[in-house]
């Protein structure tokens, strides 16, 4: 067989079993095979000879060939490396947590302070304010003549928040005893007496339209020290320290008392610095800590 | 997940994708191996080899036939190996009598007992003991391309492939490696069972 069929026609027909000669080719080797006895042979001998091989079974193999790290030469990861990472991640939260402790209080203190601080000067403003005692119903008399002449620096009173300041020798007498609702004093009734300032008569005042001179104050002589220092203070300003107003600069600040400093009277806290670095402390050692078991397991 | 991202993540060097491709080609490769070598710890040695490499150099992999790729480390492999038994002859312990004392946990022996007929079973082993020793006769290169094309079914492009040989050579290596292995089954004549034994050999 070997002698009656070429080298080429053998390559051929086992190209043309195959699928792997091109249609041109495979034709003519059908045309051939037709013709030729012995090329029909040894297609069939070809044939059966294909057929035999595909009854050998595959032979599955006994085990798995699976690759195992230290196969391939990676490396085991370092036992190091988990313990860093362990420890990188509880040194972080414990910095965490120990923010959280020194921040957190602060923060809400200062928050539920601020709202506490302006209520309490809200709140004392008008119990600071002291009684007005109208002379004789002459309410108009004060009221226009503070709020037009010499406006008031902002007490909180309104238009006629004035105390005596404005006008040439205000007509007001304060009582320094606590006395809740105004009183109505008759004008021929009431006399100079200790412990009362004592101003003109109202019929005497200055129109109220008219531009008023800065008031001179004005001593009685039948007035004690503390009396005539007080009366100085009233005629002087509105924001005597005796009436416990406080001056305009000074509104709407938070006062301490006397003897307790403005921390205090805050209630804010200041994170603590011992805390701060201490926490800043930790969060070195975890970034280093998770630096180097990152390195250590990149090494591998 | 597929076969190319099983190959791109072991690209990117994850062992367990790999590992994916080895069970899906372990059984294709050690058969190759067991062609060639004719002994099933060296095809063993030679199948683990081959994956190894496989894994080494899949970043070389520059797409095609994964198939091909894989059993070129194979026959690679089985060259070293046959090189190395030359150089280095040596006789095995274990029995290499396939009737003899075979493995008991041998899947194949286990396959043969309870899912085929005894007797086909035994014509097979006889077929394919004659295989085996015409097989052996055949040039190395020859032995892979045939072992590739009929036993393994690779077309023509992956046997190129994995054995880097131009098509045309695949074709003519093909051709008169068939040729000779004919030759070779019709000289075992009745030792073969009759289904098995080739026309021209019945009509001699």
């Amino acid at each position: 067989m070997k002698d009656q069929v070429s080298q080429q026609y053998w390559e051929r027909i086992s190209a043309y079993l195959d699928g792997q000669l091109d249609t041109r080719a495979a034709e003519k080797l059908k045309r051939d095979l037709e013709v030729h006895p012995e090329l029909q042979k040894a297609f069939e001998d070809l044939q059966h000879y294909k057929a035999i091989l595909k009854q050998i079974p595959m032979r599955r193999a006994r085990r798995n060939f699976t690759l195992k790290p230290e196969m391939v030469g990676i490396k085991p990861m370092p036992r190091l490396v988990p313990v860093f990472r362990l420890a990188s991640a509880v040194i972080a939260a414990a910095a965490v947590v120990l923010f959280a402790i020194d921040l957190l209080p602060s923060l809400t203190n200062y928050s539920a302070a601020v709202p506490k601080a302006a209520l309490t000067s809200a709140e004392s403003a008008p119990s600071s304010a002291p009684e007005i005692i109208y002379w004789n119903g002459q309410q108009n008399y004060l009221s226009n003549h503070v709020g037009t002449a010499t406006p008031a620096p902002g007490l909180g009173m309104g238009e006629g928040g004035g105390y005596g300041g404005g006008g040439s020798a205000a007509p007001v007498t304060v009582n320094m005893a606590p006395t809740p609702p105004p009183v109505m004093l008759p004008a021929e009734s009431v006399a100079p007496s200790a412990g009362q300032v004592v101003a003109p008569p109202p019929g005497k005042a200055v129109p109220p339209t008219e531009p008023t001179p800065a008031p001179t104050p004005t001593v009685n002589p039948a007035l004690s020290p503390t009396e005539i220092a007080m009366d100085q203070a009233i005629q002087s300003g509105m924001n005597s320290p005796i009436l416990g107003i406080a001056p305009t600069d000074q509104q709407g600040q938070i006062i301490p008392a006397p003897g307790e400093t403005l921390r205090e009277a805050i209630t804010a806290p200041q994170p603590s610095r011992v805390l701060t670095f201490l926490g800043i402390g930790l969060f070195l050692l975890a970034a280093a800590g998770g630096i180097f078991s990152w390195a250590l397991a990149r090494k591998r | 997940m597929d076969e190319t991202s099983w190959i791109s993540s072991s690209q990117q060097g994850d062992l367990d994708a790999f590992n994916r491709l080895v069970m899906a080609y372990q059984d294709l490769a050690f058969n190759l191996a067991l062609r060639m070598l004719n002994d099933e710890s060296s095809a063993e040695d030679a199948t683990q080899t081959a994956f190894i490499s496989a894994y080494r150099h899949i970043k070389k992999f520059r797409g095609g036939s994964f198939k091909a790729w894989v059993l070129r480390m194979v026959t690679n492999s089985c060259y070293d190996e046959l090189r190395r038994k030359q150089r280095h002859p040596s006789q095995s312990l274990e029995p290499t009598d396939p009737d003899g004392d075979q493995d008991l946990e041998s899947q194949a022996w286990m396959v043969d007992e309870h899912t085929r007929d005894p007797q086909d079973s035994l014509e097979q082993k006889e077929l394919e003991h004659a295989l085996v020793h015409c097989l052996e006769k055949l040039p190395e290169d020859f032995r892979a391309v045939v072992v590739m094309a009929d036993l393994e079914g690779l077309d023509y492009k992956e046997v190129s492939s994995a054995a880097r040989i131009p098509l045309g050579t695949i074709k003519s290596r093909l051709a008169r490696a068939r040729l000779k292995l004919r030759d070779c089954l019709q000289g075992f004549g009745e030792l073969l069972p009759e289904k098995f034994r080739l026309q021209s050999e019945e009509t001699v």
